[in-house]
Formats: structure tokens, sequence, C-alpha cells
């Protein structure tokens, strides 16, 4: 494991490095739209259940001065191999600070609530993350971004032991338009009951927004 | 003190003596006693003493000449000489083109003869300010033609080598015309410094029988041009493109790419059956070589290029302001006119 943080913590180093002060690699405010094709993977004592599904997402973004806040909501179904559908509803809002052009930190909750046979199941979050962006060519860039959650909490019996995600985008403006376009990946780890279960969650989003710059 | 003054005012008096004597020698007394044997009736003494007048070897001003030829005509028509009358009126009208005699003096049968007579002789004159100075553009050069009578004519301004030739009117007269020059000469050409001539030609039968030329010494004044910039140097512009840009996007694509192909490897994921990072790593991946293949030439510097523009633009503001300047000046252009004495040429065609 060190060696691949080295190699992560290179690359980062490589994109931060090579980044330009010009160019646009997010807008202002920006209200994006879209879906996402999410995978939640639980594991229980070696046994594994997946469930799949397209969630719609919405997502906001504002940064005034070194200051940012953002928030995002995602609705959907997710379906189990071989079982009945569940809901999930996903939100989380964050505040930070730009520390510089291309390195943010923020902070806040991420709720995550899915319908279960025996009842909803809410887990909530309180996340530190790290982003850094980094231009590539002209109206597209690039960001990604890392957290761990500083604390867990669900509202069933469970203990939230360690949790933690990641996140990388490639964003794009329209020529000549406020519109915008941002393809992404995320990934996140949770660990619950002193290592009996986890939980990894895995998807791809594709959205359209508009943002001002 | 007094002295001083005693010798300015003998010197004064000496002057006006002198001037006096001038005068005198301009204004004929045998004129003056003519008019006197005139209101006496006795003609045969005027028509003497006006002739010794105009004989005297003392040059006579025109009014006098009139003033002597008028008597004598009158003097020749009342003794009965009426051809001679008419001679004497004829000599009178060629002195001046508004030469007239007076009707408080002369009776309608003296002034009948008198019109007679003039309507034989057709001169013409033409009027230039001694000196002027002439704008183009704003100001003009005022001419008057004086007739004594109904004529064509053509009125002309070229250098005395003929060249530059502008005709100015062309018809007829009939008692006076006011015409001006722009100082634009054939073409449309603004004059040059030389000897000009003011040709004023009566015609009969299409000929000239007489020309009245007034040599015009023109001097032309215009304010030198200031010489434009120089173009800037191709080395003062800044580089407007470079490569830098697209490389380093390349190689930040590559690595921000490879970063989301090992996240779920980071966070101790199951990478298996996970394609969603390299979609997204590899499409981060390819929009560096993208903006690389897109920009060939290397991608625009707008710092570089605002620069450049603002040379040129502040040396075509500098050739703007000096073109409005220079045809300020162009359009500055003065003419300094002189007119010397009219000759008066017989049988010169314009």
């Amino acid at each position: 494991m060190n060696y691949q943080r080295a190699i992560g913590g290179g690359l980062l180093l490589i994109a931060t490095a090579t980044a330009s002060a010009s160019g646009q690699m997010a807008p202002r405010l920006g209200i994006y739209a879209g879906g996402m094709m999410l995978r939640v993977q639980s594991e229980v004592a070696g046994r594994v259940e997946s469930m799949t599904d397209q969630v719609l997402v919405g997502e906001a973004v504002y940064t005034r001065g070194f200051l940012l806040a953002e928030g995002l909501y995602a609705q959907g179904r997710l379906t189990p191999a071989g079982g009945a559908p569940r809901d999930l509803v996903e939100a989380r809002g964050f505040a930070g600070v730009r520390i510089f052009r291309m390195l943010s930190i923020k902070g806040g909750p991420q709720i995550r609530a899915v319908a279960l046979p025996s009842g909803t199941r809410r887990r909530i979050f309180w996340e530190v993350r790290t982003r850094i962006e980094a231009p590539i060519a002209g109206i597209v860039g690039a960001y990604a971004e890392g957290w761990t959650a500083m604390a867990g909490r669900s509202n069933i019996d469970e203990h939230v032991d360690k949790a933690h995600g990641a996140e990388a985008a490639v964003t794009a403006r329209v020529p000549g338009l406020p519109v915008w376009g941002k393809l992404g990946y995320r990934v996140e780890f949770a660990g619950f009951d002193q290592g009996l279960r986890s939980e990894t969650v895995d998807g791809i989003t594709l959205s359209i927004g508009v943002g001002l710059r | 003190m007094r002295g001083r003054d005693a010798g300015r005012a003998a010197m004064v008096a000496a002057l006006m003596l002198v001037g006096a004597a001038l005068l005198r020698a301009q204004q004929n007394p045998l004129i003056d006693q003519g008019v006197v044997a005139y209101d006496n009736l006795d003609f045969e003494t005027t028509a003497d003493l006006m002739r010794r007048a105009l004989k005297s070897p003392v040059t006579l001003e025109v009014s006098e000449q009139g003033r002597a030829l008028g008597y004598l005509g009158a003097s020749e028509f009342f003794l009965g000489h009426r051809d001679a009358a008419v001679l004497a009126f004829r000599d009178m009208a060629r002195l001046d083109a508004r030469m007239r005699l007076d009707p408080l003096l002369f009776p309608p049968d003296v002034q009948r003869i008198y019109d007679e007579a003039r309507r034989t002789v057709r001169i013409v004159q033409a009027e230039v300010p001694d000196e002027a100075e002439l704008r183009m553009g704003q100001t003009v050069l005022p001419i008057r033609i004086i007739a004594n009578s109904q004529q064509t004519i053509v009125v002309t301004l070229a250098r005395e080598s003929g060249e530059d030739r502008v005709t100015l009117y062309s018809g007829s007269i009939t008692d006076s015309l006011d015409l001006t020059w722009d100082g634009r000469v054939g073409g449309g050409n603004t004059a040059r410094s030389g000897k000009y001539a003011l040709q004023v030609a009566s015609l009969s039968g299409g000929r000239a029988f007489r020309t009245v030329k007034v040599p015009l010494q023109v001097t032309l004044e215009r304010q030198d041009t200031l010489p434009f910039p120089r173009a800037p140097e191709q080395s003062q512009y800044l580089p407007e493109r470079s490569l830098a840009g697209p490389l380093k996007g390349v190689v930040r694509g590559f690595a921000m790419g490879i970063l989301a192909i090992g996240l779920p490897a980071a966070m101790g994921a199951d990478t298996r059956a996970m394609i969603g990072p390299l979609v997204v790593g590899g499409a981060i991946s390819t929009s560096g070589l993208v903006g690389l293949l897109a920009h060939p030439g290397g991608r625009p510097i707008e710092s570089n290029i605002t620069y450049n523009r603002r040379i040129r633009e502040t040396w075509q503001r500098r050739v703007d302001s000096l073109t409005v300047e220079n045809r300020r000046r162009r359009e500055n252009v003065r003419l300094t006119i002189r007119a010397e004495s009219p000759v008066v040429q017989q049988g010169v065609n314009p």
C-alpha cells in the first residue's frame, strides 16, 4: 500500500506542478443534473451482496473568493440480484475553502438512506475532503478528490468503524456557452462493527449543467 | 530745444512746398485755364489750351487726361468740328472703362456724341488687389472685370509660360463682372510658386483684338508634413502561441487519469469488474492528447496576444493621429499673390 500511496502522491504532484494559473476548471456558480450508475457491494462475514441501478443526481456548486459550498442530492432504486428493489436517497452538503487555485478543503455531512425490509437505514458521515483540480486542455479540466469520515453514525444498531472514499472527474465547458458537462467516478469504502461488515459504493456520474464563470 | 523745433518746422514747410509743386505738376494749370475759357464760351481757346496740356511733357494723371479730353471734345463739338469731337471722346473712352462725362458740366448733345464715340471703343479692365493672401479652400482672390461697353471676353489665369491654364470666365460682359480664383489651376492642382498672369481677352469674331494682362507673383506656403513612426520591429512582439500548455495538459491528463484508475485500489476496494475508473481515467488522459492535437501549433497565449495588440494599436493610433495632422497641414496651404500693373496688348489670343 505504501508504494501505491507514493505513486498517487507523485501523480498529484505532477498534476499540480504542471498546472497553469490560467484555464477554467469549474464554474463559479453551477447547477448540474444527470445520472449515476451506482453499485453497492455489502460484505457480511464473507458473503457479498451487490445492488446496482441508475440514480438521478442533482448537484450545485458555488465559489466566492476563497470560500466554496456545494451540495448533492441523488435518488433512485437499488436492485439486488434476485431481490426486491430498494429505494435510495443520498444527500450531502459541504462548505470549505480554496487554499490556492488548485487545492481546496471542505467538510460536511453525507447522508445515505436505504429502504430495507426491516425499515429505513440512515447513515451519516461527517467528512473532510481534499480536492486537487487541474486544467487539462482549454475547456477541459479534471479533479481528484479524497475524503475520510471524521465521525459516522447510523440509525440502526451498527457501529461505524471507518469510512473513506475518492472521486475523480473530467469537466468540460461548451465554448461560448455557460454549459458544462462532467464525467466522474466515485468509490467509497466503509467498515462496520469491528470489521464484521463492510460496504463499497462506486459509480460513474454523467451530468450536464449550467454554470457561470 | 527751440532751435531744434524751428528746424523741424522748416523741414515740414519745405516738404509741403515740394509736395505742392509736384501736385501742381500733375494738375496742369493749362487745364484750369481751359476750363475758365470754356465757362466763358471761348471754345477755341479751350481747345487750344487742352491740346497743349495733353501734349505737355509733364505726365498727367488719367483723371486729368480725361478731364482735358472731355473739355476738348465738347469745345470741338461747339465749334462744329464733330469728327474732332468724336476723336477726342474716343481717346477719353480708351483711358478708363468707367470714364464718363459729368452731366452737370456738359449738355445732353455733348453727352450723346460722347456715348456714340464710347460705343465704338471697346475696352475692358481687370482689378485685382495689389496684395492678397489666399487660404486654400477657405478664401478666394476677388477679381473685378469692368467693360465700357458690351463685348465678349475670355478670362484666363496661367503661368507666364502658358502652363497650368485655367479659364475663369468665358462669355459676354456689359458693365462689370465679379470673379474669384480659388488658387487652383489646371487639373484642380494648387498653384505653384512663380509668375502667373491674369489675362482678359476681348473677342471679335472669335479672335482677340485686345488683351489686358495683369502679372501676378504667386508664392506658395505649405507646412511640412510629419514623418510616420516606423512599424514595430518583429522582435518587439512576444510569441502568441506556445506548445508548452498543450504538452503540460498531456502530462496532467495522464497523471490525473492514472490517479482516477488507481482510486479503487487506493480505497482497498475490489477492482474486478470496475470499468468506471478506466472510463473516467481514460477520458481524462485522452482529453490531454486531444488538447495537443487540437492545437498542433500551440495554444494562444492571451497575455502575449493582448500585449502585441497593444503595441500594434499604439502604433496605429500614432499613425492615425499623424495622418490627421498631416492632412491638416497639407490642407493648410496659403498663396500670397502680388499683382503688378496691368499691361494692354493688342491681338493676343487667350
